[in-house]
C-alpha cells in the first residue's frame, strides 16, 4: 500500500473525513465505472457507490492493511452491488416487478429477439463497425449471470489479478477463472448470433 | 464454446495467456503451440480482438464530483452521528448530577419540617412545665389568700 494512503486510512479512522474524502475522489471513477456497468443504472450506481463509501467509513476499524484499501473497498462495493442485483430479480421472479436496469435501458432484452433482415448485423459477411461492436457486446454483458459479469468487469476493465478478484468476491481462483472464461464464451456466443464470426 | 478445430487442451488456455495470467511454465507451453497451430493463434486473435472492443463507462466529471459531495455529506452526518454518542455518557452524568443536586436541597427541606415542628412543641411543653410551677404556686398563693380571708373572719 502506498505510503501517503496508510496515512490517509490512519487519519480517517480517527474520524478525519477529509482523509477519507481524498481515499473518495481517488476510486469514485473506479468504482461508478463498475457498478455502471453491473446493474446498467445511473442512479443506482450512484446510490450504490455512496451506500457502499459510508458503510467502508464507518468500518475501517476493521481495515487491517493486509490488502490494499482498492481491494478492501471493491469487496464491500461489490457486496452491496451483488445484493441489490439479486433483490432485483427476487422482485422480478416474485412479484414480476421489472428489475431496475430493464427499466434503464430500453434496448435489453433485444438480444433474445431475432435480428432485423434490414440490419447489415444479418447479413454474415458484413463485419460490424467498432460503435456496433461495442453495443452489441454492452447488450451481451447485461445478460450474463451476476457473478460472471463481475469475474469480467474486475478483470477485464479493472485490470485486477485473478488473486485480487478471487478476495474481492470471496470465491476461489479456480472459480474466478471458471468464471472468467464463460463469461467470454458467452460474449462470443452472442456476438456470433448478430453475424460477427468471433 | 470453443471451436472445433482449437486443441482441446488449449481452449481455456488461451483466455488466461491473453491476461498474463499463467505462470511462467505454462505461458511458454502455450506460446510454443502457438507458433505451430494456426486455429489456436487465430483464436487468440479473435478472444484479443472482442475483449479490446469490450465496452469501458468512464463517468464525467460532472457525475463523479456530484457523487463525491453525496458520499462527503453522508460522512458528515454520520461524524454528527458520533459526537452525538460520544458525549452520550457526558450528558447523563450531568442529568445525573443536576437531579442528585435538586433532590439534595428539597428533600432535606421536606424532612426538617417534622423535627422543628417537634421543637415548638417541645418548647411549648416546657414553657407549660414553666408555667406549671407557677400555677402550682398562684394555687398555694390562692389559698394563702384564702386563709388570710379566714383569719380576718
Amino acid at each position: 500500500m502506498e505510503i501517503d494512503e496508510k496515512a490517509l486510512i490512519e487519519a480517517a479512522k480517527y474520524g478525519d473525513a477529509e482523509a477519507f474524502g481524498v481515499l473518495v475522489k481517488r476510486y469514485m471513477p473506479k468504482a461508478l465505472s463498475f457498478v455502471r456497468q453491473m446493474t446498467g443504472s445511473a442512479e443506482d450506481a450512484e446510490d450504490l457507490v455512496q451506500e457502499a463509501f459510508l458503510k467502508a467509513y464507518r468500518g475501517l476499524s476493521g481495515f487491517k492493511g493486509e490488502s490494499s484499501f482498492y481491494t478492501w473497498f471493491f469487496r464491500v462495493l461489490s457486496n452491496i452491488c451483488l445484493d441489490h442485483l439479486r433483490k432485483g430479480v427476487f422482485l422480478k421472479k416474485v412479484f414480476f416487478i421489472p428489475s431496475v436496469s430493464d427499466e434503464d435501458d430500453e434496448e435489453s432484452g433485444q438480444l433474445e429477439q431475432a435480428p432485423d433482415p434490414n440490419t447489415s448485423w444479418s447479413r454474415p459477411d458484413e463485419r460490424l463497425n467498432q460503435k456496433e461492436l461495442r453495443a452489441a457486446l454492452s447488450r451481451a454483458l447485461k445478460i450474463l449471470p451476476e457473478r460472471q459479469r463481475a469475474v469480467f468487469l474486475l478483470k477485464n476493465n479493472e485490470g485486477m489479478k485473478i488473486t485480487e478478484i478471487a478476495a474481492v468476491l470471496g470465491i476461489s481462483e479456480g472459480a474466478v477463472k471458471s468464471h472468467l472464461v464463460r463469461a467470454i464464451t458467452s460474449l462470443r456466443k452472442h456476438m456470433k448470433g448478430y453475424g460477427r464470426h468471433v | 464454446m470453443f471451436k472445433d478445430s482449437v486443441c482441446k487442451d488449449y481452449g481455456e488456455l488461451l483466455v488466461l495467456y491473453h491476461y498474463g495470467e499463467l505462470g511462467p511454465s505454462e505461458s511458454e507451453l502455450v506460446a510454443t503451440h502457438l507458433k505451430s497451430c494456426p486455429a489456436c493463434a487465430k483464436e487468440l486473435g479473435e478472444i484479443s480482438g472482442i475483449l479490446a472492443a469490450a465496452p469501458v463507462y468512464t463517468p464525467t466529471q460532472l457525475e463523479t464530483a456530484r457523487a463525491v459531495k453525496g458520499v462527503m455529506e453522508s460522512i458528515s452526518a454520520v461524524k454528527v452521528g458520533r459526537w452525538a454518542n460520544r458525549l452520550l455518557p457526558a450528558y447523563i452524568a450531568a442529568a445525573a448530577t443536576v437531579a442528585a443536586i435538586a433532590l439534595s436541597v428539597s428533600v432535606p427541606k421536606f424532612i426538617d419540617r417534622a423535627p422543628q415542628e417537634n421543637q415548638v412543641l417541645a418548647q411549648s411543653d416546657w414553657e407549660v412545665v414553666e408555667n406549671y410551677d407557677v400555677i402550682k404556686d398562684y394555687d398555694v398563693i390562692e389559698q394563702m389568700d384564702n386563709i388570710d380571708n379566714l383569719e380576718q373572719l
